[in-house]
C-alpha cells in the first residue's frame, strides 16, 4: 500500500514541475515576417475608389490566392 | 464586428472551391440559401465551360467549328468576355490556344496526363474568329479552331457564383468566393472592415507574401510554378499565343488585383507570359488594374497603384 501511495505522489511531483516549469518560461515569441504594407486604390464598378491594404502582419486571411493546383 | 463568417467548401473545376458570407445573428437560413446559389452556379458554369466534359457547351461548339451552335447563355457572356481580354491584352491571352495546348502535352485533365514530349501544333495560327450572339445564345468559332477558356473561366465562374449569391441573399452583408485561388468578393467581411486576401509566396510552399485587403472586385494568380507536365516536368500549362509553344518568359507567378474578377484573371494570364518591362508597360493602359510580379528570380515587383506606403489600417474612400 505505501508503494502506492508512493508511486501516487510520485507522478503528481513530476507533474508539478513540469507545470511550473511551463508557467514560468517566458513565452517564445513567433517568428513575424517585417510588415510590409502596401495601399492600392481600386475603382469599384460604381465608380467608388476603395483603399486596399497590403500588409503581411496582421488578422488571419478569408482566403489565399495562388497558382490554381493541377486538377485532381 | 458585424457578424460571423459563414463558408462552405467542396470541390469543382478540378480544385479547391469555398463559398462564404457574412451572416448576422438571425441570418443563418438566408445563408445557407447564398451559399447553395454560389454552390450550384459554380456547378453551372462548369457544366457549360469545361473542356474536358464531351457534353458541354464548350465541348459541342469546339466539335463543331465552323456551325453556330446553340448555347447556355453563361458560355456565350464568357465568350464575349474572353475575345474583348484578348483585345486589351493585343493576344496575349487568347482562347483560341487548345490546339497549342493540346500540342504540347496538356490533352487531358492532369491526372491522365500521359508523359510524352510536347510538341507545337501544325500550322498553329493565334486569334482564330470567335462570334458571340446573345440575343440567339450562340456560339461560332472559326473552323479548325477551338476554344479553351482555361484563362478566364474561374474569374467568370467566381464573378458569376457571387452575383447568385447576392440575387438569393441581398440582405447579407457580403460575400466572397473562391476558386482555386481566384477570388471574388463583394460587400463587408464579418468584421466590417475589408476582405482578406493572403499572396500566397510561389517561391516557398505555404508562405505568404502579404495580405490584400479589398471591399469589391477580384484577385487572380497564374504562374509557371504548378501545372507542370510531361517529361521532368518540364513544360508547363501557360501557352505563348505567338509561338504556340509554352511561353519562354514571364514571370514565377503574377497576382493581378481589380474591380472584375473576370478581367481579372484574364490579365493574370496574359501577363505570366510576360517580361518585367512588358507587364509594367501593359498595366499603365489599365489604371484599375494592379499586380504583384514575382520574377524567377529577385524579389517581388509592384505594378499599377500596389506601391508601398506606410500601414494604414481599413479605411474607405
Amino acid at each position: 500500500m505505501r508503494r502506492i501511495w508512493a508511486t501516487v505522489v510520485s507522478v503528481w511531483a513530476v507533474l508539478a514541475i513540469v507545470a511550473v516549469l511551463a508557467w514560468s518560461r517566458p513565452a517564445t515569441p513567433s517568428a513575424q515576417p517585417a510588415a510590409t504594407p502596401t495601399v492600392l486604390v481600386v475603382k469599384g464598378k460604381n465608380g467608388t475608389q476603395h483603399l486596399v491594404v497590403v500588409n503581411t502582419a496582421g488578422a488571419a486571411p478569408h482566403a489565399t490566392t495562388q497558382t490554381s493546383p493541377p486538377p485532381r | 464586428m458585424i457578424g460571423r463568417f459563414e463558408r462552405r467548401a467542396f470541390r469543382a473545376m478540378g480544385t479547391s472551391c469555398m463559398v462564404g458570407v457574412t451572416v448576422r445573428p438571425g441570418q443563418r437560413l438566408v445563408a445557407r440559401k447564398a451559399l447553395t446559389a454560389g454552390e450550384v452556379e459554380v456547378a453551372a458554369c462548369e457544366s457549360v465551360l469545361s473542356r474536358f466534359d464531351p457534353r458541354s457547351d464548350l465541348s459541342r461548339v469546339n466539335a463543331a467549328s465552323g456551325e453556330w451552335v446553340a448555347v447556355d447563355e453563361r458560355l456565350v457572356t464568357a465568350v464575349r468576355a474572353a475575345v474583348l481580354a484578348r483585345e486589351d491584352t493585343d493576344g496575349r491571352f487568347d482562347p483560341t490556344i487548345l490546339p497549342a495546348l493540346v500540342a504540347a502535352g496538356y490533352d487531358r485533365t492532369f491526372d491522365e496526363l500521359a508523359v510524352r514530349p510536347g510538341r507545337r501544333a501544325a500550322g498553329w495560327r493565334a486569334g482564330a474568329q470567335l462570334e458571340a450572339d446573345l440575343e440567339r445564345s450562340s456560339v461560332r468559332v472559326e473552323r479548325g479552331a477551338a476554344l479553351d477558356l482555361g484563362g478566364i473561366g474561374k474569374g467568370f465562374s467566381a464573378a458569376r457564383a457571387l452575383d447568385a449569391m447576392t440575387r438569393a441573399a441581398p440582405e447579407l452583408d457580403g460575400g466572397l468566393v473562391d476558386l482555386g485561388g481566384d477570388i471574388a468578393v463583394q460587400g463587408s467581411p464579418p468584421d466590417g472592415t475589408l476582405w482578406r486576401v493572403a499572396v500566397a509566396d510561389p517561391r516557398r510552399p505555404g508562405e505568404t507574401l502579404g495580405t490584400l485587403g479589398l471591399l469589391d472586385g477580384g484577385v487572380a494568380t497564374s504562374g509557371r510554378d504548378r501545372r507542370r507536365f510531361g517529361p521532368g516536368r518540364s513544360l508547363h500549362h501557360l501557352i505563348d499565343p505567338a509561338t504556340g509553344s509554352p511561353a519562354e518568359e514571364g514571370p514565377l507567378a503574377v497576382t493581378l488585383v481589380g474591380p472584375d474578377p473576370t478581367r481579372v484573371e484574364a490579365h493574370a494570364t496574359a501577363l505570366a507570359i510576360s517580361s518585367l518591362e512588358d507587364a509594367r508597360e501593359h498595366l499603365t493602359s489599365f489604371p484599375e488594374l494592379a499586380a504583384l510580379y514575382v520574377p524567377t528570380t529577385g524579389e517581388p515587383v509592384p505594378f499599377g497603384r500596389l506601391a508601398f506606403a506606410p500601414l494604414v489600417d481599413s479605411v474607405h474612400l
